[in-house]
Order: structure tokens, then sequence, then C-alpha cells
């Protein structure tokens, strides 16, 4: 005969899953009278679901309250660019462009915005009030890199108002001027610009704001302040070079 | 924390990237291979997106392991995790300085600071979410 006094330990774990087999093929019947009964009682069934309803809709609502208010934000932004490029050669020569993301390193000051077949590599970027601010480095597939103006691998060569020339470098906090001669007279609130080969018109970059001697050096140390923000930029300008 | 370091929702009023600071919170947590297969995905992810493979994936690397070393032999000393952290953050503050070829007082302790500021702060708050949610 088959043993089963070995089994009557295991009795309890029995029970256990029996319990938990009828409560779960008994789910829908529990839910209802703890959860869908009471609020059917205080709710009739039609109001319940207009309710939810409403709820969603709700939802719905605030979140387009949302999308027009950043789409209200983003035309004014627009508008205002509009007006200053009006005055520009440029008007009609730019690519608006949204940003995408940073470099994640935070040595590093770029900019991803989508790719374009009109983006051309060395294109300079402004910002809405059209002062530059950056340049584009790389292209892929999907997207472009744009470098700012204050990554320690940017170079640019700038005019210093009218007395001359020299190489502007990022430095990430601040900009700096390279290769600034005593002879050239520069002195601080002279404006940095740069002019591209197709449009003559100039676009400015920053101002200097603080200059010294250096005694192991036969050129000064300059240091610009840009005057775009570059750090929340949302859209950028892309010249792509025809006039 | 890779995307608040490639969305800067806050631009770069942080000097930090939020990144080291998950990778060194999970390193210090647990010293398993898990945390090391972590270290390198992120590495390689973030070098891909700031075209600089195989430097990150490298250091990250470097980080989980000599965080892992540290822990065994020194996690009883009192104040370790401070020692450990501040070396951590003025070695990497160092490695990209040179990298990049800039080098500013400045931006160095304020990357240390903040660092150290953010760090503590964050590993508050994910201690008691993980509190909470066991």
């Amino acid at each position: 005969m088959f043993p089963l006094y070995r089994f009557r330990k295991y009795k309890p774990l029995g029970i256990a899953f029996v319990v938990v087999i009828f409560l779960l093929s008994a789910r829908s019947l529990i839910t209802y009278f703890f959860v869908k009964f009471p609020q059917n009682l205080i709710f009739s069934p039609s109001f319940y679901k207009e309710l939810i309803k409403l709820k969603k809709e709700k939802l719905v609502l605030q979140m387009k309250i949302e999308e027009l208010k950043s789409l209200k934000e983003e035309n004014q932004r627009l508008r205002k660019s509009l007006k200053i490029f009006k005055k520009t050669p440029f008007l009609g020569n730019l690519i608006c462009k949204e940003v995408i993301g940073w470099s994640p390193s935070f040595w590093r000051r770029e900019i991803f915005v989508e790719n374009d077949e009109k983006i051309k590599e060395d294109a300079l970027v402004l910002n809405e009030e059209g002062f530059l601010i950056g340049k584009v480095t790389h292209k892929k597939r999907r997207y472009a890199v744009i470098t700012l103006l204050n990554d320690p691998q940017f170079f640019l060569p700038v005019f210093i108002e009218n007395k001359g020339r020299a190489l502007l470098k990022g430095n990430l906090e601040d900009l700096k001027l390279l290769y600034v001669e005593e002879t050239q007279k520069v002195k601080k609130e002279d404006r940095i610009w740069i002019k591209e080969k197709n449009f003559n018109f100039p676009i400015y970059i920053g101002k200097i704001i603080n200059l010294r001697k250096s005694k192991n050096s036969f050129f000064l140390e300059v240091e610009v302040k840009p005057f775009a923000s570059l750090s929340l930029i949302e859209e950028v300008f892309i010249l792509n070079g025809k006039n | 924390m890779l995307f608040l370091d490639f969305l800067r929702p806050w631009g770069n009023i942080f000097y930090t990237e939020f990144l080291l600071l998950g990778i060194i919170f999970i390193s210090l947590e647990d010293t398993s291979f898990f945390s090391f297969y972590v270290s390198l995905f992120f590495g390689m992810l973030k070098d891909f997106f700031s075209l600089s493979f195989p430097f990150y994936t490298f250091i990250f690397l470097l980080l989980n392991r000599v965080f892992a070393h540290l822990k065994k032999y020194f996690s009883s000393y009192r104040f370790f995790k401070f020692f450990s952290l501040g070396a951590i953050f003025i070695f990497y503050t160092f490695i990209n300085n040179l990298l990049q070829k800039f080098f500013s007082v400045k931006f160095s302790l304020l990357f240390l600071f903040h660092s150290f500021f953010l760090f503590l702060l964050l590993e508050k708050i994910f201690k008691r979410c993980l509190q909470k949610s066991s």
C-alpha cells in the first residue's frame, strides 16, 4: 500500500497551494466586491466611466496646454530673430535647427543638431540675436556637431574692431585672444568680429574684458566675453554660405 | 545619469558629470562584476557621444576596479569614502585637463566641490529610494 503518512508533513503546503489557486481564479470576484462594489455604491457605473473619461481628457488637455506654451515661447524667440536677421544679408541663407543634445563630457562644449544636406563643415553658427556661437565641425549621417566658442579645441581667426587680427581660442569659461601685440593698441570694451567670405557683413562675437602684459611673452594676454549666452541654447542658425 | 549629461537641463550650472557620479556610486555599493559591466557599457556609450573612444571606457573601468580593491582593503578606515572620493575627483580632473590641454585652478576646484556635494546628495536620495523600495 502507498505510504500516505509520509506526505502528512506537507499538508500546510498543500492547503496554501489550494488557497492561492482559489484566490487567483476568484480574483475578479474579489476585486469586484472589495473595489468596484463600494465604488458602485457611491457612483453609478455610467457616472464612474464618465469620470474616468474626463480625467483622461483633462490630462490630454494639460499636456496640450504645456505644448502650446512651449510653442508660443518658441514663436516669440523666432519672431525676435526674424526682426534681427531682416536687417542683415543672412536672411534666406540660414538653417534653423533645434539643439538635440550636448557632449556628455564637461570638458567639451559641443552641441548636436539634426543633420541636413545643406549644412556644411566649418559653417558659422549664430544665435537668435545674430551673434556668433560656434562652427560646424563634424557631420555624421544623422547629426551634425557644433563646437561652441568656449570649447578648448575651438580656434578662429578674428578681427579686433579695425585694429588688426588675432586668434580666438575657447577656454571653457571665457575666451582668449592669442597673438595680440602691444602696437595694435587694443583696449577694454573693443569688439571682436568676423566676416564670412560670402557676406560683406560683420558678425560680432564678444568684447574684450581684460588685458594684461605678460613678462614671458611678446604678446598680450587678452580675455574676451562672448555676447551670446553659451550655457542654455535651444535653437541655432547655421549660415549655409550662399549669397 | 547619462541623459542628464547629454541634455543638460540646467546648462552648465553644476560643474560635474552626472554619469561619473553614477559610476562611482555603483562601484562603491557593488564590487561584483555587475558594476564592472555597467561601467564598461556606460563608458562605451559616453565615448560614442563624445567621439573619444576608448578614453572614458578605460577610465570608468579603471575607477571601478580601483574602488573594488580600495574597498576590499581599506573600507574599515573611518574616512575611507571621503579620501577615495577626493582622490578620484582630483585624478579625473587632472586626466581631463591633460587631455584637453587646459588648466584652470578655479574650474578644477569648482569641479571638485560641486562633484563632492552632488555625490553626497545623490547618494542620500538613492539610498532612501532603495530603502523604500525594499
